[in-house]
């Protein structure tokens, strides 16, 4: 799905042709907004070619009382209805950075995408009981703990399932660790080596691409770095500091169960958000404005048809 | 003091002398939402919600807003905390 005429004035004439001719040589169906409810049907998979400027990111006012004034979420993008908190669509999102060579790359990209075990965790000190308990479900290494951890310690990201429990900010392009009244970079784009397998970010603002470069987002540099995959919040998100997952631990955690079960990341994400709202309504009693928040604000970027080499069977 | 904020306090003593904002609120969504998720719908509850904000400044000086929300049900008793990642 695309709007022509914002690739047009982005990109030129001549840039929006040679996009075209990307997208056909894709041969899925090519669509803009305003037929998406026509040509879908309940679990097909979507991709939204480009970033905010390309294609809007709809802003819903946000839920819960803190500082984002709206949710970024692709959400109503992938609903055939208006009960978009639960989407139908398997749906992904191909950010551009500003460079349209970021946009074909990704588009050349889709396509079936297994990806193998090898997994790395990293976490904020003061969550890490709670991430241990999303980990679990993709890895059985130690994870990274930050502090004491700072960038220079990490090992190779070279994995191919990355986990990120951690601090994000709108206005830098680092993430950060938490403990002991300590908040040290844990990563920056920089640290980002050529990767080739999924990323799943619980940071505040991890998936957060507007008006942002490629070295201004560690997002877009997983992506430009050959990453299958993104999935993170474009907003504030929030976690407890203790099992049970709620909230973004739990989204993740049961994205990462999905992908286990043989799913498709767009098809893990779609799963995940319909199972989050049964469970949190289920042990909870009711949906409260965090868990809206969360359900709206998780999107995913990259090849939607990326998957796990393994499954649970 | 409020038995929410001191609880909050005592587990976490960095928020202490920060005032919370306190809303009440109703949460219900459409029975629709409900099936498709499969489920039976569920009555609207009131709910509580305490929103502490704490600003830090992180290592290359940025700032940051640190928030740590706890939902309360209408009976008093702490459902829920997080905070912001």
């Amino acid at each position: 799905m695309w709007v022509p005429e914002r690739v047009e004035r982005r990109f030129g004439k001549e840039g929006k042709e040679r996009l075209l001719k990307e997208m056909e040589r894709v041969g899925w169906g090519i669509i803009e907004p305003d037929g998406i409810k026509k040509r879908a049907k309940p679990g097909d998979t979507v991709v939204l070619v480009g970033g905010d400027e390309l294609f809007p990111f709809k802003k819903v006012e946000n839920p819960t009382h803190d500082p984002d004034p709206y949710v970024y979420t692709d959400n109503l993008y992938a609903s055939l209805d208006d009960d978009y908190l639960i989407p139908e669509l398997a749906l992904s999102r191909l950010p551009d950075g500003g460079s349209l060579d970021l946009l074909i790359t990704l588009l050349r990209s889709i396509g079936k995408n297994e990806v193998g075990a090898e997994s790395l965790g990293v976490t904020a000190a003061v969550w890490k009981e709670a991430a241990l308990e999303v980990y679990k479900e993709v890895g059985k290494e130690e994870m990274v703990v930050s502090p004491p951890s700072e960038e220079k310690d990490l090992p190779s990201l070279k994995k191919e399932i990355l986990y990120f429990n951690v601090h994000g900010s709108d206005t830098s392009p680092y993430w950060y660790g938490e403990g002991n009244g300590k908040y040290p970079v844990i990563l920056s784009p920089r640290s980002i080596p050529d990767f080739s397998g999924v990323v799943a970010s619980e940071a505040c603002y991890g998936a957060y691409i507007l008006d942002k470069k490629c070295d201004e987002s560690i997002a877009l540099t997983f992506l430009k770095k050959g990453a299958v995959s993104f999935l993170g919040s474009t907003t504030i998100a929030y976690g407890p500091y203790y099992p049970p997952s709620t909230e973004a631990d739990l989204l993740v955690k049961l994205y990462f169960q999905e992908l286990k079960n043989g799913k498709t990341c767009g098809e893990a994400l779609l799963e995940a958000k319909r199972k989050f709202f049964k469970k949190t309504v289920e042990e909870q009693g009711y949906l409260d404005k965090d868990d809206e928040k969360t359900l709206l604000q998780f999107v995913l970027y990259g090849n939607p048809l990326g998957r796990l080499k393994w499954t649970l069977s | 003091m409020d038995p929410v904020i001191k609880k909050i306090v005592e587990q976490f003593p960095e928020f202490e002398g920060v005032e919370p904002e306190i809303r009440e609120e109703e949460v219900s969504h459409p029975s629709s939402l409900f099936a498709k998720a499969g489920m039976l719908p569920v009555p609207p509850r009131k709910i509580k919600t305490y929103t502490f904000r704490k600003k830090i400044t992180l290592p290359d000086g940025t700032e940051h807003e640190k928030i740590l929300r706890a939902t309360v049900d209408d009976e008093g008793e702490i459902k829920k905390i997080t905070v912001s990642k």
